[in-house]
């Protein structure tokens, strides 16, 4: 099941993972710029060059939150030709009509786009870490955390727009997709203000901290979105 | 234990009801044909059965099991829906490569042969074939499986009379060979008649026969009644056996399911004018036109 998905995924994942060594590597020039501005070469105070050598850190953590927009590119338009296309274009009724529980085949659906969605997000997170290796002679401060939070992010991101394409199973599901993502985003921004809930910002990278509460509500979000599918799918009708 | 069974199947689609109350059962190693018009339910009930879709009310059985509730007696069925459920980026080989993976009795080498006698090239992306080759291959495909029963809608949809004669032969080939039991829709009744053994027949969303075609062909007749006085279409059609009636003048023709003796015996009709034994079409169109 999840060969077969992959297989059918060859060409996205193909460019999926380009983009992603292409995003994550294009940093690396950037901290050079960055680096070479430091010195004060270029006439900065000293106060000016102190503050622009903590960019780094500032340079990852917008690197985290920018990788989310490009993974739910990416998820969106897994889920339009994994789930929307396969149950407009007929196909799903050949995974349907296999002697196995529906639970078990959107479980490996689900599956396969995670992985797929994990191996683009990791892709773009090993360049991130050549280019900042190279760049910096060591890594920034808050590296791991980072990154296994936009691995998290990925996830997560991937359960809930493909829980969207479930319920929906036409072309609309990206627009609600959007919508529900948009607004996730609104309360990940207020919600800190409430002190509801801490997301990992570009202080806890800069000290070098794992966001452990922010990991969990992550993961917590997408095995939520991933049992709703499976839910939604028992009942599905599929004409 | 037949390998079909269904109870007062119901299922509505919000406010239209696309079945109802339909009881019925496909026996061993028949090929029961199921006929009505557009809109009669004939996709619906097809879906039902194979688990796809799940009833408003009534039950469907499969060996004696709910094929949502045990999927895996899925092993043993080949479906074949009107539209090839094939994913077009895949070849049919590829296809037959996966369903390896997934299916026990999937058979490679039946497959191959499935594909000779179909005429498909397997090496052929879905997307580049003509819409009576996917149906073909999607044949192929359902065939490799070597299913106990095999249910396929409108088979012979998008394919020229020269193949659809060819795929039908493969249906009888299929039973025959390896006593699989045949369940399938269809239009086009002449093809009905030259392959199925049993026939259902489906008005409105409601079963209005199902019976052997031998059965049918002797039971079923299309009786020409003249009586001293115009009679009353209802009381003709309250009659045990009369499935539809037309009343012209003295004379009623009166589809009737029985011996016609007996029928002008009962009707209180001065003479038997008529009685002609009718084929499926005729029993057909009595009931479509009839709405017996």
């Amino acid at each position: 099941m999840i060969r077969r998905e992959f297989v059918n995924a060859r060409w996205r994942l193909g460019v999926g993972l380009l983009v992603a060594l292409v995003t994550g590597g294009g940093f690396a020039p950037l901290f050079f710029v960055v680096r070479s501005l430091v010195p004060g070469a270029h006439g900065l105070s000293p106060a000016a060059a102190a503050a622009l050598s903590s960019k780094p850190a500032y340079l990852l953590s917008w690197f985290v939150k920018t990788m989310p927009q490009l993974i739910t590119v990416y998820a969106l338009i897994l889920v339009l030709g994994s789930v929307v296309g396969e149950a407009t274009g007929g196909s799903i009724t050949w995974l349907l009509m296999l002697p196995r529980p529906r639970w078990w085949i959107i479980l490996h659906k689900q599956l396969a786009a995670s992985l797929e969605v994990g191996l683009v997000a990791l892709a773009a997170l090993a360049a991130l870490w050549t280019g900042g290796s190279v760049a910096f002679g060591r890594l920034p401060p808050g590296m791991i955390g980072a990154s296994l939070l936009g691995i998290a992010d990925a996830l997560a991101i991937e359960a809930v727009i493909g829980f969207v394409g479930i319920w929906f199973l036409t072309p609309i599901a990206v627009v609600v997709a959007v919508a529900v993502l948009f607004a996730f985003s609104i309360i990940a921004q207020i919600a800190p203000a409430l002190d509801v809930l801490h997301v990992a910002s570009a202080r806890s990278f800069l000290a070098g901290t794992i966001p452990w509460s922010d990991l969990a509500v992550m993961l917590a979000a997408g095995a939520l979105a991933v049992t709703c599918s499976v839910l939604v799918f028992q009942r599905k009708e599929l004409w | 234990m037949h390998p079909v069974e269904c109870r007062e199947l119901s299922k509505r689609y919000r406010e239209r009801s696309a079945l109802a109350g339909v009881t019925m059962h496909v026996p061993e190693g028949s090929i029961t044909a199921v006929v009505g018009e557009n809109g009669a339910g004939k996709t619906t009930l097809l879906r039902l059965v194979v688990g796809l879709m799940r009833p408003t009310s009534g039950t469907v059985s499969l060996w004696g099991m709910d094929p949502r509730v045990k999927p895996e007696v899925r092993e043993r069925l080949g479906y074949v829906p009107e539209r090839p459920a094939l994913d077009r980026r895949f070849t049919g080989d590829d296809l037959a490569r996966l369903s390896l993976r997934v299916r026990r009795r999937f058979s490679l080498a039946a497959y191959a042969r499935a594909m000779d006698e179909l005429d498909v090239d397997g090496s052929r992306k879905v997307d580049e074939l003509s819409k009576g080759m996917q149906t073909r291959l999607a044949l192929a495909l359902a065939l490799a499986q070597e299913p106990d029963l095999m249910v396929l809608d409108e088979p012979t949809e998008g394919l020229d009379p020269l193949v659809r004669r060819r795929v039908l032969a493969e249906l009888i080939g299929l039973a025959a060979g390896f006593g699989a039991t045949v369940l399938f829709t269809a239009h086009v009744l002449g093809e009905v008649e030259r392959v199925a053994d049993r026939v259902i027949v489906l008005v409105g969303g409601r079963c209005r026969l199902e019976a052997p075609l031998h059965e049918l062909r002797a039971s079923e007749h299309m009786v020409r009644l003249r009586f001293d006085a115009a009679p009353s279409p209802a009381t003709l059609r309250a009659l045990a056996g009369v499935r539809s009636v037309h009343v012209d003048g003295d004379v009623a023709h009166v589809h009737y399911s029985g011996p016609p003796e007996l029928l002008l015996a009962m009707s209180g009709a001065r003479e038997v004018l008529g009685a002609e034994a009718m084929d499926l079409e005729s029993v057909y169109l009595s009931f479509v036109e009839g709405r017996a």
